[in-house]
């Protein structure tokens, strides 16, 4: 019997993986849009077939990204650098802090303004360490 | 004249239980861990993700630092202070005892292997190489229960080991406490974990 309350059972989280594995997508690419969405080593390696090639692409999308020197063996969640682009450009043309939910100032929409921006430059960072993929 | 208001808020106590997860990916320079709207990690981003079931008394996140005083010879009170560790945790008692696969190998780090074959599942004890998970709490905002409250700590590792109770009376259970360590190379002060509310 499925238990309603278990969030692998049934949750976005469980569908998700349930069309994941319907559609064949590997892990870490979003089975609707094929958009990568996390990064691990074990998906690189697959996709290199080399596990030097693997680690130091690895690595060098952790630097890109800011996430730090992270083990091979966690993910690197990709999305997350887009999603907090989004929002702090949200806040600054909203007007409206997305942390505090408070009004911004003339100085509060410029911080986000900038914000948004850094973060824009951590995505194209992460995305030209995975040119590599590309190029083989 | 106008008085100073009170900040007495009864939908902002908690009163509901959360979902641990482990295995979560790590988030950017900056950034949060992507979830749903339902509070579940989104899968494409978290491939790894499993949620660590019941507890017997649902979880404790604990944030402590330790402190050493500096002091002068002519003052008799601490002049200032110094910040010399920083113990981050989330603590529980398990209740899925007997589910190997998807509770007990994440939680034996360095002294166990898991393995499965037709017919088993098994942990081996002995040293092995200690891996970190990228692990959360997730709870639902009283005030909106689609919202939610995250402690995501990037870089965790079950410290309490195995101390499975197998009983009749009572629920059998196993404590378990994941320890944050600090990624070294990001942000000073965004090395171990992050504790935000949707809003």
């Amino acid at each position: 019997m499925k238990d309603l309350n278990d969030p692998e059972v049934n949750s976005e989280f469980a569908r998700s993986k349930a069309l994941a594995k319907e559609k064949g997508t590997a892990p870490g690419i979003d089975p609707e849009t094929g958009e990568r969405a996390a990064v691990t080593y074990r998906q690189l390696y697959n996709e290199t077939g080399d596990e030097s090639t693997a680690a130091e692409i690895f690595n060098e999308v952790a630097r890109a990204g800011g996430y730090g020197n992270v083990g091979l063996d966690q993910a690197l969640d990709v999305r997350s650098l887009k999603k907090s682009s989004e929002a702090h450009r949200q806040s600054a043309k909203s007007g409206v802090d997305f942390n505090t939910g408070r009004e911004l100032d003339k100085f509060g929409k410029r911080h986000h303004e900038q914000a948004a921006q850094h973060q824009d430059n951590l995505v194209n960072a992460v995305g030209e360490a995975l040119e590599r993929l590309k190029k083989g | 004249m106008a008085g100073t208001a009170l900040n007495f808020d009864a939908t902002k106590i908690t009163n509901n239980y959360g979902w641990f997860w482990v295995g979560l990916a790590t988030p950017g320079a900056g950034s949060r861990i992507t979830l749903f709207t339902d509070g579940t990690p989104d899968a494409t981003a978290n491939p790894s993700a499993k949620h660590l079931g019941h507890t017997t008394d649902g979880w404790e996140m604990t944030a402590k630092k330790t402190t050493e005083d500096q002091n002068l010879d002519e003052v008799v009170v601490p002049i200032d202070t110094v910040i010399t560790a920083l113990d981050v945790g989330l603590a529980a008692n398990l209740a899925q005892t007997q589910d190997v696969t998807g509770v007990l190998q994440h939680l034996i780090s360095g002294f166990g292997t898991y393995s499965t074959a037709a017919g088993y599942e098994q942990i081996t004890l002995g040293i092995t190489t200690i891996t970190y998970l990228g692990v959360a709490l997730i709870f639902p905002t009283k005030a909106d229960a689609t919202k939610f409250m995250i402690y995501n700590l990037y870089k965790a590792v079950n410290d309490s080991g195995l101390a499975n109770q197998i009983k009749r009376k009572g629920l059998g259970n196993n404590p378990v406490a994941f320890k944050g360590y600090g990624i070294t190379s990001r942000a000073a002060v965004d090395q171990c974990g992050n504790f935000w509310k949707q809003i």
